[in-house]
């Protein structure tokens, strides 16, 4: 059979047909990328499209044997060795935002790994300097302490204001790539036995009312009505904002205190106690390089405690697919999640070594066996393998 | 005799990234954090997203920064490259950190790389090497088989080439490296700046250093570029191009003085460049206490003013003078009604210039005056002093400047080094609209023109 090399761009373009190749070697391992290595010619023609990155092909004759992204070139002699890693690689491109796996703890294994194939672009408000650039505000203001935070005012007599706010704009063109809005995270104050308090609203769009509306009282004397999300786990799960697509997200930091009075040790001159925002975030969803190709619609498997603290997406669907007891592939793009991929051959295929018999009657020692570089699973049955001596 | 061998030519992965999530001190989402992408590389070689933590960033900026250098590293496909070459014969260890030059005549490179692993095994050596200056795999199908045997193995470009111009002809004086096996030299010859070298632009060719060029016309401008080859018709890459002009015959010459190894034995002169009629034009040497040269610099550079020499580094000199509201020029412009717009038709007083001391070889190039030139409008019937403003619409001729003699300068930055400029003064043909009096009728308007901006003037090296 002709082995051949295709050299593809990363949108799946035949740049080149190397014809002369030989020594192709590959492997697979369950929840794993794998080198994939096959020889060429140096001189052969298209060479140059041999680049980090782009994608190669294996073909034994009119059959794909494997593919994988281009990573690496060695050049010895008159040979050029290329070694791609299968597409699983490609996985590893997307990062997931800081502290991110409150989003899926109680999550259905299938749901996580749908959406973890999508990418993250966050922006994060943090410094005094990110602080101040407000679109709108009132009786607040940036304090560079802390690494940066965001007070009340104080009043004509030295008091904390009672109330005051500032908003910021996001626009979704400065997310490369954005493809809807995820969800709003913040770190401030709010002490369940204190006098202050922080909430967060948010509106698509330059105008109109801030959501959500919720109101209620202070615990304060005299009280005021907060209104907006308080949330739970703030600085992780934060607000969901439903995967919308508007161009434009204004995220307002409210923050209230109810008191005006108390003074610390030593304190002349002013009174009072400001809650504190300490970041403020938007997370967007870009778009991703891997389409679904076939996952469970539900895996029966709730996902417990996920660690997703700027891992790739490769780390989070291995996890759940590791919880779930499945595999994963991605071939041509797409990504495929099986208990075991490829038709059974126990009926078909018997492995006879020449040197005698082995009969397996614990096949999951084995996790994956090939035959011509096709990926094979068996049932109950024995299998027979052949073994080197 | 050293035998070495070229193992691998290898492009590394692990590591690189076209964006970096750069994170500050902190935990969670209380810390800073930036990401950075390079464009260009994700444009080549997609999306490749990698975290980094600066816990020493002290702000936004800091962390900025530190996150564009270390994405510069690590989207740098040649920073992930890779020679291994094996070595036999060489007498001396090798050290980490050495650079040392490979040559690959199969492979039609030639670069210097540093040593980044040492494997002894007997008398062999593998040496891994890092940090080449450029992507040599992009080599790969770059030039086809016949073109990379062309460029030698080993077989570097002279590492000096000398021009002497002669009358009607350019003396070429080559020098190659240290055992080098060119058997010869080509020299190319053009006066297209920028030209790039083939069999019509060879001039002279064959073994040696000293090659004349002649029968070139004089006083225009010839490029030259050489390279060597081998026994085996290797070529090395050419030199970068250098100039100069055949000289006329009889045409004053520039020789080369004395030159002195330290400048005890010649305190004042190291190198002297003269002409033949014996004047200095060049000079390197000891300079401390030349004016004009900073303080503290103890050896430099210097033309002699006049002499068409271009000298590099020598400072400007910019002199900033502040003209107050004691400086004002007036003239007398009766019966303005708001709306008007009146020529002025009087010429300013002169105003003073200290002008600071120029050092020889200087001459003025430029005078600004900065942009707070107010025209101001004091009424003075009645005796209340009121303010209107007018905005000049047009200076026409600015400024002029008064040399010491009482002369004015007609164009003041072409006059001999030297000259003290004392004053300045502004002339008449400008125009102002007035924009408000106050009370319109029965007064008598006064302007009062007060340059009360900053007047810039540089000087420059004579040459420049």
């Amino acid at each position: 059979m002709v082995l051949t090399a295709r050299i593809l761009d990363r949108n799946r373009a035949v740049l080149a047909v190397v014809p002369e190749a030989f020594d192709a070697r590959y492997s697979r391992r369950p929840l794993s990328a794998t080198e994939v290595m096959v020889s060429v010619p140096r001189d052969s023609p298209g060479l140059v499209h041999a680049v980090r990155g782009n994608l190669l092909e294996v073909w034994r004759g009119q059959t794909l044997e494997a593919s994988g992204r281009l990573e690496l070139r060695d050049v010895s002699g008159g040979i050029v060795t290329l070694t791609a890693y299968t597409e699983e690689i490609l996985l590893k491109d997307s990062r997931l935002p800081a502290s991110y796996g409150a989003v899926f703890s109680g999550m259905d294994a299938a749901d996580v790994i749908r959406a973890c194939l999508d990418g993250w672009a966050v922006k994060r408000i943090k410094t005094a300097v990110e602080w101040a650039t407000w679109t709108g505000i009132s009786k607040a203001e940036p304090v560079d302490a802390g690494g940066g935070t965001l007070w009340l005012t104080r009043d004509g007599s030295g008091k904390y204001e009672r109330d005051g706010y500032a908003y910021y704009r996001f626009n979704s063109s400065d997310f490369p790539g954005f493809k809807s809005w995820d969800r709003i995270r913040w770190a401030a104050d709010y002490p369940p036995d204190g006098l202050v308090y922080t909430t967060i609203q948010y509106r698509f769009g330059t105008s109109g009312a801030w959501l959500p509306s919720a109101t209620w009282p202070s615990d304060g004397d005299p009280s005021q009505t907060l209104t907006g999300e308080r949330g739970v786990l703030p600085d992780e799960l934060g607000l969901s904002l439903g995967g919308a697509t508007n161009a434009i997200l204004e995220v307002r930091c409210n923050l209230f205190s109810d008191d005006q009075d108390s003074k610390e040790e030593g304190e002349v001159g002013t009174s009072g106690t400001s809650p504190r925002f300490y970041a403020l975030e938007v997370v967007a969803r870009t778009t991703g390089a891997i389409a679904v190709g076939s996952i469970p619609a539900s895996t029966g498997v709730t996902m417990q405690a996920v660690n997703a603290d700027a891992v790739t997406a490769f780390d989070v669907i291995r996890d759940a697919c590791e919880q779930a007891k499945l595999d994963f592939q991605v071939v041509q793009g797409q990504l495929v999640v099986a208990e075991a991929f490829g038709l059974s051959l126990t009926s078909s295929v018997n492995l006879v070594t020449s040197e005698g018999r082995a009969a397996l009657d614990e096949p999951s020692t084995i996790e994956v066996l090939t035959l011509a570089g096709e990926p094979i699973s068996y049932q109950s049955e024995f299998v027979t393998v052949e073994v080197p001596i | 005799m050293i035998a070495p061998e070229l193992v691998t030519l290898t492009d590394g992965a692990e590591g690189f990234a076209t964006a970096l999530i750069a994170r500050g001190p902190g935990t969670g989402i209380n810390r800073m954090q930036v990401t950075v992408r390079n464009e260009a590389a994700i444009t080549k070689y997609g999306l490749r997203e990698a975290v980094e933590d600066f816990p020493d960033a002290v702000d936004a900026a800091d962390l900025l920064a530190k996150a564009q250098a270390r994405l510069a590293e690590v989207s740098d496909p040649a920073k992930f490259q890779q020679l291994t070459v094996r070595v036999s014969g060489h007498t001396e260890p090798f050290k980490l950190g050495q650079r040392v030059r490979v040559s690959d005549g199969e492979l039609g490179f030639a670069t210097t790389a540093r040593i980044t692993g040492v494997d002894v095994s007997g008398e062999d050596v593998t040496l891994t090497l890092g940090d080449a200056p450029a992507s040599l795999l992009d080599v790969l199908n770059a030039r086809d088989a016949e073109e990379r045997r062309d460029v030698a193995l080993g077989l570097p470009a002279p590492i000096s080439v000398q021009l002497v111009p002669a009358p009607t002809g350019v003396i070429v004086l080559v020098q190659l490296g240290a055992n080098s096996r060119a058997v010869g030299v080509e020299v190319h010859c053009s006066p297209v700046n920028g030209f790039a070298p083939d069999v019509s632009t060879l001039v002279a060719r064959g073994p040696g250093a000293r090659f004349e060029v002649t029968g070139l016309p004089t006083a225009i401008r010839q490029f030259f570029r050489v390279r060597t080859y081998d026994d085996r018709g290797n070529f090395s890459p050419f030199t970068d191009q250098i100039s100069t002009s055949a000289r006329g015959v009889g045409t004053a010459e520039l020789v080369v003085g004395q030159i002195d190894i330290t400048n005890a034995e010649r305190p004042d002169a190291a190198l002297s460049v003269k002409t033949s009629a014996g004047a200095e034009v060049l000079r390197l040497g000891n300079i401390a206490g030349k004016a004009g040269v900073p303080a503290g610099t103890q050896y430099g550079l210097w033309g002699t003013a006049g002499s068409g020499v271009f000298i590099e580094g020598l400072p400007l000199i910019v002199h900033a003078e502040d003209y107050g509201s004691n400086s004002m020029l007036s003239g007398l412009v009766a019966g303005l009604a708001p709306g008007t717009s009146v020529a002025l038709s009087a010429t300013g007083s002169a105003i003073p210039i200290t002008i600071p001391p120029i050092p020889d070889g200087y001459r003025m190039r430029a005078v600004w005056i900065g942009n707070g030139l107010d025209l101001y409008l004091r009424l003075l019937n009645p005796s209340e002093i009121q303010r209107g403003y007018g905005v000049p619409e047009r200076w026409g001729a600015a400024i002029e400047l008064r040399r010491a003699d009482n002369t004015w300068s007609p164009t003041p930055w072409s006059d001999p080094v030297g000259t003290q400029y004392t004053a300045l003064r502004f002339s008449s043909g400008g125009r102002v609209t007035v924009i408000k009096t106050t009370p319109a009728a029965a007064r008598s308007p006064e302007f009062w023109f007060t340059p009360q901006g900053t007047v810039l003037l540089m000087f420059v090296p004579r040459n420049i």
